[in-house]
């Protein structure tokens, strides 16, 4: 085939294709248009639909990070805290004594008296 | 619309919103109307079916828009017709699976039926030929359309997307996904033999 009967044919060819293409039936043309807007809504659509899941997930990371990150933190231990807990304690043990004396006051009062006829 | 190369190379070297200029369209809507008809007669060709061929546009169509929207506009024409050949393929096996489970079914779903069909859906697009002119011209593409049916499935996509979509060989070989050799050969034979079949009709 030479060059200038493959133009040529190439030429009809397309020629024929191209009225092929412009003779389209209405009813194709239109369930064209139809299949063209189902392809372009499916975007938005999806695109929607992958929005949501993707809001939720990175809302309950953030929400998770906060949490660990605000969480009351551990006292660190030096002097002064080991300091203040060991008075804490004193305090506490010495509210104890306290509290057995005064359940025993009267024990103790009569001893007084007691001692006070045996010696006067 | 069809583009020559020289304005296809120079849409790739351009930037992205004058690129989509010089090819005809700057919206995927606006690419999807540029193609579907040309896409659905290649798609009908391939499966000499109008329901199933425009299942294939309609399949084709979601996945590019689903999968490929973020793609620069040069890029869609050969990913939308790697895809429809794709979707063609699939039917073959569809159908192959399906014909050796119901062998009866070759005999009942191939072709378009013409009853129940609405005579004005039939009307041609163009009205202003004269009958002979059109007669005439729906007898070639009748016969261009079965000698095209034809063809090896491999040349008829390489005839589809030299002759008709004016692809360069670079983009043809992009969409069938192989040699830019291999695209000159199966092109070079499909024209071979479109030769000797439309021979009759006075294509020289």
């Amino acid at each position: 085939m030479t060059n200038h009967s493959k133009q040529t044919l190439e030429n009809n060819l397309q020629q024929d294709l191209q009225c092929l293409e412009n003779d389209t039936e209405a009813r194709d043309i239109f369930r064209l248009a139809q299949a063209r807007n189902k392809a372009l809504s499916q975007d938005s659509s999806d695109r929607k639909r992958g929005f949501l899941p993707a809001l939720s997930a990175s809302t309950a990371t953030i929400l998770l990070v906060a949490f660990f990150f605000f969480q009351e933190a551990p006292v660190p231990l030096n002097k002064e805290t080991i300091s203040e807990l060991n008075s804490a304690d004193s305090a506490f043990e010495f509210d104890n004594e306290n509290i057995e004396l005064y359940e025993d006051l009267d024990f103790y009062y009569w001893l007084a008296d007691n001692e006070q006829g045996g010696t006067g | 619309m069809t583009l020559s190369i020289v304005e296809k190379s120079q849409a790739k070297e351009l930037p992205n919103e004058e690129a989509q200029k010089v090819l005809g369209y700057s919206s995927m809507e606006e690419f999807l109307k540029v193609i579907e008809r040309r896409a659905f007669h290649m798609a009908r060709m391939a499966t000499g079916n109008n329901d199933t061929a425009m299942d294939i546009v309609q399949d084709s169509m979601y996945k590019l828009v689903e999968k490929y929207a973020d793609r620069t506009a040069q890029e869609w024409k050969p990913l939308f017709y790697r895809i429809l050949n794709s979707k063609t393929i699939d039917y073959y096996r569809r159908k192959a699976v399906r014909d050796r489970v119901f062998p009866w079914s070759r005999y009942t779903s191939n072709g378009d039926s013409d009853q129940n069909v609405d005579i004005v859906d039939l009307t041609p697009g163009r009205i202003s030929d004269t009958p002979d002119e059109m007669l005439m011209r729906t007898q070639r593409i009748d016969k261009l359309t079965q000698s095209v049916n034809a063809l090896p499935r491999r040349q008829r996509e390489a005839l589809m997307l030299r002759c008709w979509e004016g692809m360069s060989t670079i983009e043809t070989a992009e969409a069938m996904k192989c040699s830019q050799g291999s695209v000159k050969t199966h092109y070079s034979r499909a024209m071979h033999t479109l030769r000797d079949l439309l021979e009759d009709y006075n294509y020289d």
